[in-house]
């Protein structure tokens, strides 16, 4: 009995089953390397780096973006062509929109090629949202072959070109890498188009403390605010467990806590389907502090 | 059903109504006269178990997946087990027998290192823990048994190929099956309900599986080389022990041998232990009765060769049957099935009328490696909580972007959302363990809470292989207090980062709002230790780039971290 284990554990040692343990390690030095080439980024959003839209392809677009959604009756041969149409028209929306039926094989059969072209079309054009795609299929290998440095190259692209998340994306990992205060500043960018993800990660930047977000209260407090308001419960979840904790030096607060909690059981249920509702009034239920807590009669307003 | 039960006590009889326990089961719920104490951690598990060996005067069973002599109970520096053992089984005034019984196999064992000391360890993919000191006992002791006439050491083999029965299995699914059983029973020949012990156990005899509760980084009581271990077992008497004793002999004397495999073999050559299945025949259940045990308990097996699968199907009726919580301590959460049960059932449960939220707590580990990355995706994706593993996000929706009023997304996700939008207003926390530092705390445990009302523990993993292939042992019990206790112990100690012992005053009582309490005191406090975390190993890279060495300012408060992997890959290792 234990010859013949000996024998297959030599077998097994021959046949290199500890191969390949340092793989990611490698693979993240060179995608390191690659990003710190580029550390630095003059901060756009997408409107600012792209064309002002043709109003006839707006006008298809939107029409077809209907028609996906089931707010009005078409087939998806109509959706394609509208698409189509609008991308004649250099409508920067369009590509991704029929790019992703052809990826994903939505209503038609799976073109993937068919997708990466209308990709590489978009690219061509300096439009961001097609790097952003693009640097997706080349994490996951859809249509293209799976390359993960290749896909950070696009990614850092598209962050250039004003892709929110992107933008997001590039600056999660440079700060994971040590680049504190590159990621910071990209994570800002992102912040500044509305990414609730990147102003609660911006919170507890400062609520930890880094080199470039030293610990500050009143900052933490106003990201985790502003995110709340962009309807991640999340957010909200933290600061009513903050203000009952007394996390970030707080003074413990239960009333502003209950509000949180109130808001964050709103959203929560929303965020559950994918949806952030944009809370219009919260600083009117929870104002930050030192301001006191106005009287409120419960009504929560969003815009979707 | 047979069930050997005691009639006269109407009000026990009343109490087992429960609608815990599945009609058509391989062993009996046993009504009363059982006794179920949580052990919590290898201190406390392995010291029950040593203090039980020590007082043993007739028998003592083991089985276990892994073994090794070279351990002690009592942590580093005790006593060894094989010396234990040898001491027991010599004692010159008694005749007490030594029965272990460990699973071995030929395929099973290039992947894992569960008998140190049998066979070539330096060729073994894992680090038994231990000393070079500990290596030689190690194989001194295998020859040293040789002439200890009353202790036997027998390796059972599970088997290599069982096709059809519905399951395609891979090769790595097959060649990798495991008897996966923990327990011990102690002098149950003397069959008297205050003596003979027995344990059913998450723990295996293996140096890595002792810590303490607090597991603490710079502890000087775990084994060298190991590491924080979080882990759980049970110490039970009274009637059960009747069906463990079953469980025991008829794998001693190799009954559950089928297909193609060793079955038991025994590992000395004048080993003639034969028919123990005979010897102990005139010992029943009734002789283990004792009234001042107060618990009901149920033993239930995972048996692919008898068809029994019988902890799954608790596990998916508990689910069924919960109406506040579902508590899961589990190695592994890697049962896709098991999760569409639990959403199907509770939008039943919702459609009755259950406005409330109903509030899933799940504490496992990160996957350890890409090939169990994807069957814990398929279920932390079906629960709602895909972007705790972005990248198997990004593979699932290459092309879905989050502004999703200017872009569609895919069928399949709509799919997701709109079940997860019927799925009875449940919700999922999925925690991991780590120290203050952020050490990872291993979580080896596999226990199911429900509702304060119903505990099973035992030996079976949230995956396929626990749950259908390999052989598992676990207990289960409707003793409310039992699942009660144990809540607030494991909570208060994840949630604070002790022993959890003000838990038991402290915790809230199971009720809707004392459950949404804890789930929105849980949520923020996972998902900040997962943010000092990352930001802590932002700043060792800071650090080395500037060729400074990095100490920590900020460190977790309590243990709970929010699952997260950021790996990927696509193969499957079962």
């Amino acid at each position: 009995m234990r010859e013949i284990l000996k024998t297959a554990l030599v077998l097994l040692t021959l046949l290199g089953v500890s191969g390949c343990a340092n793989q990611g390690d490698r693979m993240n030095s060179s995608i390191e390397k690659e990003l710190a080439k580029n550390l630095h980024m003059t901060c756009v959003t997408e409107s600012e780096s792209h064309p002002a839209l043709d109003p006839q392809a707006d006008e298809w677009f939107k029409k077809a973006r209907r028609i996906q959604k089931g707010e009005e009756t078409g087939t998806q041969e109509e959706v394609i062509k509208l698409y189509e149409q609008a991308i004649e028209r250099k409508h920067w929306k369009a590509y991704t929109n029929l790019a992703s039926i052809y990826l994903n094989g939505d209503g038609v059969k799976r073109d993937t090629s068919k997708g990466i072209k209308i990709l590489e079309a978009g690219m061509k054009l300096n439009y961001a949202r097609c790097y952003a795609m693009m640097a997706k299929c080349l994490a996951s290998g859809r249509g293209v072959r799976a390359d993960e440095k290749a896909s950070w190259v696009y990614r850092r692209r598209a962050a250039e070109l004003g892709d929110s998340g992107a933008q997001f994306a590039v600056g999660e990992k440079i700060f994971s890498l040590g680049y504190i205060a590159e990621g910071v500043d990209m994570m800002k960018c992102a912040d500044k188009q509305d990414d609730f993800i990147a102003a609660h990660e911006l919170g507890y930047y400062y609520s930890i403390g880094t080199s470039a977000t030293p610990f500050d209260q009143q900052k933490a407090l106003y990201y985790f605010q502003r995110a709340t308001r962009l309807g991640y419960y999340k957010a909200a979840s933290y600061l009513r467990y903050a203000f009952d904790g007394g996390e970030m030096k707080l003074e413990k607060d239960h009333e502003r806590a209950n509000r949180y909690r109130t808001v964050m059981r709103f959203i929560e249920h929303y965020n559950r389907q994918d949806i952030y509702p944009v809370i219009t009034n919260l600083d009117a239920i929870v104002p930050l502090p030192p301001a006191p807590l106005p009287k409120w009669d419960g009504k929560i307003e969003i815009e979707k | 059903m047979e069930n050997i039960q005691v009639t006269a006590n109407k009000y026990i009889a009343a109490s087992t109504s429960t609608p815990w326990h599945i009609a058509e089961s391989e062993y009996p719920i046993q009504l009363c006269s059982n006794n179920i104490e949580l052990l919590v951690c290898g201190e406390e598990a392995f010291g029950a178990v040593e203090k039980a060996i020590q007082n043993a005067k007739k028998s003592i069973d083991i089985i276990s997946w892994g073994f090794d002599p070279a351990m002690s109970f009592s942590g580093r520096g005790g006593e060894r087990i094989g010396d234990l053992l040898i001491q027991k089984a010599s004692q010159a005034d008694s005749q007490i027998e030594v029965r272990l019984l460990i699973w071995h196999s030929i395929t099973g064992n290039l992947s894992q290192n569960n008998l140190p000391g049998v066979g070539i360890d330096f060729l073994k993919p894992h680090d038994p823990g231990g000393t070079d000191e500990d290596s030689a006992f190690r194989e001194k002791w295998y020859d040293d048994i040789k002439s200890v006439a009353n202790l036997y050491f027998r390796t059972r083999d599970m088997t290599i190929c069982q096709l059809g029965k519905g399951l395609v299995q891979s090769a790595a699914f097959s060649l990798a099956r495991s008897h996966h059983q923990k327990m011990v029973l102690v002098d149950y020949e003397l069959a008297d309900p205050t003596i003979s012990i027995g344990f059913v156990m998450g723990h295996n005899s293996l140096m890595e599986y002792w810590d303490d509760q607090n597991h603490n980084d710079e502890s000087t009581k775990r084994f060298d080389s190991c590491k924080p271990w979080q882990d759980l077992s049970t110490k039970v008497a009274g009637m059960i022990l009747y069906d463990m004793n079953q469980n025991f002999v008829s794998a001693w004397d190799n009954k559950d041998k089928s297909g193609v495999n060793f079955g038991t073999v025994r590992y000395k050559q004048d080993d003639n232990d034969d028919n123990l299945t005979a010897k102990r025949e005139h010992i029943t259940a009734l002789d283990f009765l004792d009234l001042t045990y107060i618990h009901t308990a149920q033993i239930l097996r995972t048996q692919p060769q008898h068809g029994v699968t019988d902890i799954y199907k608790t596990y998916k009726l508990a689910c069924q049957q919960a109406h506040y919580y579902l508590y899961f301590e589990n190695q592994y959460f890697r049962h896709e099935e098991l999760a569409n049960h639990l959403i199907k059932v509770q939008k039943e449960v919702k459609s009755k009328g259950r406005t409330s939220f109903f509030n899933v707590f799940v504490v496992t580990n990160p996957p350890q490696s890409t090939g169990e990355a994807l069957s814990t995706y398929e279920m932390v994706k079906a629960l709602g909580h895909p972007n705790t593993m972005p990248k198997y996000v990004e593979e699932d929706n290459a092309i879905k972007e989050k502004d999703s009023s200017d872009k569609p997304s895919n069928e399949k996700d709509k799919q997701l959302i709109e079940q997860l939008e019927k799925d009875a207003n449940m919700r999922v926390l999925i925690a991991t363990l780590m120290t203050p530092k952020g050490t990872p705390i291993y979580v080896h445990s596999k226990l199911l809470l429900v509702d304060d009302s119903f505990f099973l523990l035992g030996s079976a993993n949230i995956n396929r292989r626990s749950m259908e292939i390999d052989s598992e042992l676990a207990v289960c019990t409707a003793y409310h207090t039992l699942a009660s206790t144990a809540r607030k112990k494991l909570m208060s100690m994840h949630y604070n980062g002790d022993n959890g012992e003000s838990g038991l005053q402290n915790e809230p009582a199971c009720s809707i709002a004392g459950m949404d309490e804890i789930f929105e005191n849980w949520q923020p406090r996972m998902q900040t230790n997962l943010k000092i975390w990352k930001v802590n190993e932002a700043k060792r890279e800071e650090a080395e780039k500037n060729g400074k060495t990095f100490i920590p300012e900020n460190t977790l408060t309590g243990h709970l971290v929010e699952f997260y992997y950021d790996d990927y890959g696509r193969t499957r290792t079962d």
